[in-house]
Formats: structure tokens, sequence, C-alpha cells
């Protein structure tokens, strides 16, 4: 990988990180706070925040698959196609057996 | 109440998972199960939030991301995700057992490697080597120095990173303790590379399992955001300590700690 396609690359996942933990924390410290003051509202926005956090490694995986098609590091773009789908898989998985299972 | 000891303890183990390289939910799962009484599953689904957390932060460090060997990663996280989605499978058919005795071997694992690496040099690889397809060059700003390594045994390396990927979802931990030593010690990957690597890939070992927890409804939400906040907080107070201290008596120390979590697991599980 050459220096500046890596510099670049480190800028992208380091954007995509921060903003992510910034965005989870301020979630996380509104629902703690509603949850405290005893608000039925402080669930959703829990749960959002650990969509969120949830979100973060997903989106930097992401954000890998696009720059390495950019690129075209196949291996990279391979790599991270087949961990997204594994993560995909989960969620379906999940999914199917709470619709399915008594 | 609950909510303040665990944003305690989540600041805690942030701190000295930050200070002794390696992730929190070794320390934080047995305070959650143990202390304060909090089911295993749920213990370990919240532990997999803060390793999360970890992951996002610890990675987005600058200079970090430059040793960082992105293919590598991403490569072995193919088989660490479906290590992941395999203890999805096992944590249905696992009892409270067969979980203790997972989480029991793991920390007497943990604490083997503690033992084992305290005073570890890392080697510095020949510059000219030809990386191949996995390698990787960096500059290692201790030494001044470039660093090039080639990726060696590469079936050692996916055979620990699926059963990394099997540990990390059952018994709520990133597996970067478990992959780290192997990469260093088998596969020719010098120990700052693969701990930078490690630290960024566990949060996407991590989300398998918490999706699984969380879509089966198993994430205390309140605990974890908790906890979560208060590893984040209490990784950059290690991150600060880290740098200035060596931490190798508080390693073993914490290795000794460990070792007798192992033993109270086992205990548990033939009781």
């Amino acid at each position: 990988m050459k220096d500046l396609d890596l510099t670049r690359l480190e800028a992208h996942i380091r954007r995509v990180l921060l903003v992510g933990v910034a965005a989870t924390g301020l979630t996380f410290v509104t629902g703690l706070a509603l949850w405290l003051a005893g608000s039925p509202r402080s669930t959703i926005v829990l749960d959002v925040g650990l969509v969120l956090l949830m979100a973060i490694p997903v989106t930097r995986v992401i954000a890998s698959c696009v720059d390495a098609v950019r690129r075209r590091d196949w291996l990279l773009t391979w790599s991270t196609l087949i961990v997204l789908t594994v993560m995909a898989g989960t969620l379906v998985y999940e999914l199917t057996r709470k619709i399915t299972e008594p | 109440m609950s909510v303040v000891w665990t944003m305690l303890a989540g600041a805690g183990t942030g701190c000295l998972g930050a200070l002794l390289g390696i992730g929190g939910g070794v320390f934080l799962v047995p305070f959650l199960n143990l202390v304060l009484h909090l089911p295993f599953r749920e213990s370990a689904a919240i532990s997999l939030v803060t390793v999360i957390a970890t992951s996002s932060v610890t990675s987005a460090s600058p200079g970090r991301l430059s040793l960082v060997n992105l293919r590598l990663g991403m490569v072995l996280e193919i088989f660490t995700t479906l290590g992941g989605f395999s203890g999805v499978l096992l944590a249905h058919r696992f009892s409270d057992h067969a979980l203790y005795i997972t989480f029991g071997v793991a920390m007497a694992l943990v604490s083997a490697v503690m033992i084992r690496v305290r005073d570890s040099r890392t080697s510095i690889p020949d510059p000219r080597v030809e990386v191949g397809a996995l390698g990787a060059r960096y500059h290692d700003p201790d030494t001044n120095a470039l660093v090039a390594y080639r990726m060696r045994r590469m079936p050692v390396a996916f055979g620990v990173s699926y059963l990394a990927g099997i540990v990390s979802t059952l018994a709520g931990i990133g597996g970067g303790v478990l992959k780290v030593p192997a990469l260093n010690a088998w596969c020719g990957v010098p120990m700052r590379a693969a701990a930078a690597t490690s630290a960024l890939m566990i949060g996407a070992t991590a989300v398998v399992g918490a999706l699984a927890y969380f879509a089966r409804g198993q994430i205390v939400a309140p605990l974890a955001a908790a906890a979560a906040l208060g590893v984040l907080a209490g990784s950059r107070v290690g991150f600060m300590i880290g740098a200035r201290t060596r931490a190798r008596g508080l390693k073993l120390l914490m290795a000794g700690v460990l070792a007798i979590v192992a033993i109270i697991y086992f205990t548990r599980a033939f009781a």
C-alpha cells in the first residue's frame, strides 16, 4: 500500500471511528439521564445508542471495502465483503430464530 | 445503584485493559457475574459492548493506524467472525456450566499469556524482506527504524482466529489476547503490529456476538451504556498512565487474579 493511499485510508477510518464514538457517547449519556429520571423513552434511546455503537465496526468494514474497490485491492475487497456477509448472516439468523421459535 | 457500580467497574477495567494491553472484558465479566450477580450471558453481552467501544477508541488513536495491517486483519477477520457466528450457534446449546468452563479456560490462557509476554522484546525483522500479500512495512517510533515482516504459517493464524471468535462470543471478550500472542510467536508478526491490528479488528469480532445478544434481548441497556461510558473514560486514564509506567508488576498481579478467577469458574462449573 503506497504511503499516500495509507494516509488517506487512515484519515477515513479515523473520522468514521471518532464520529461514531462521539454520537454513541452522547446517546448513552442522554439515555442514562432519561433512565435515571424514570422516563419510558430511555429504553428506545439506549437501544439507539447500542445500535450506533455496533454500527461503528460495521461502518469501518464498509469504508475499508469501498476504499479497497477504489484502489483495486481485490483481496481486501473480498475479505471485507465476506466479513460483512457473516455479520449480516448473524443478524438474519437471530431475527429468523425470533420469528420461528415460540 | 448497579448502574453506578457498573460504570465504575467499566472505568476500572478500561484503565486496566489499556495499562496492560489487553481488553477489559476479562475483568468486567467476572465483576458483573460474580460481584453484581448478573447472569453470565448478560455479563458477556455487556462486556462485548465495551469491547466494541474500546476497539473504536483505541483504533482511532493517532499514529496507531500506521501499525495496522488492514489486509491481514481483514483476512483473519473472516475466520474470527465465522468463529463468532459458531459461538452464537453454540451459545444456544451451551449450559451455564459449559459457559463457565469456557470462560475458565479463557482466563487461564490469558493469565498464561500475560506471564509469558511480560518480558518479551519484539525482534526487529529485516526491513529488506519481501512482505508478500499479507505482510507489511511500518515505521517503528521506538527504534526509529523501518520494520518489514512476512506472514508465516497462515493455517495456524486462521485456526487461532476461528477459535478466538468462538471464545469472544461465548466468554464476552475481544479475542485479541488469544490472537496477538499467536500472531507474534508463530506467524512472524511483530507484537506492535499484531496488537494494533487486533485492536482494530476485535470490534468487528465483538459485533457478531453483540448482534446476537441484542436480538435476543440479553443486553441490559442501562448497564451496557454505563459500562461503555466507564470504559471509554477509564481507558484514556490507562493510556496516560501506561505512557509513564511499564506496569510489569501489575501484569503479574493481574495474571494471578485471572488465574484465581479461572479457578472460581472451574469450581462453579463442577460444583
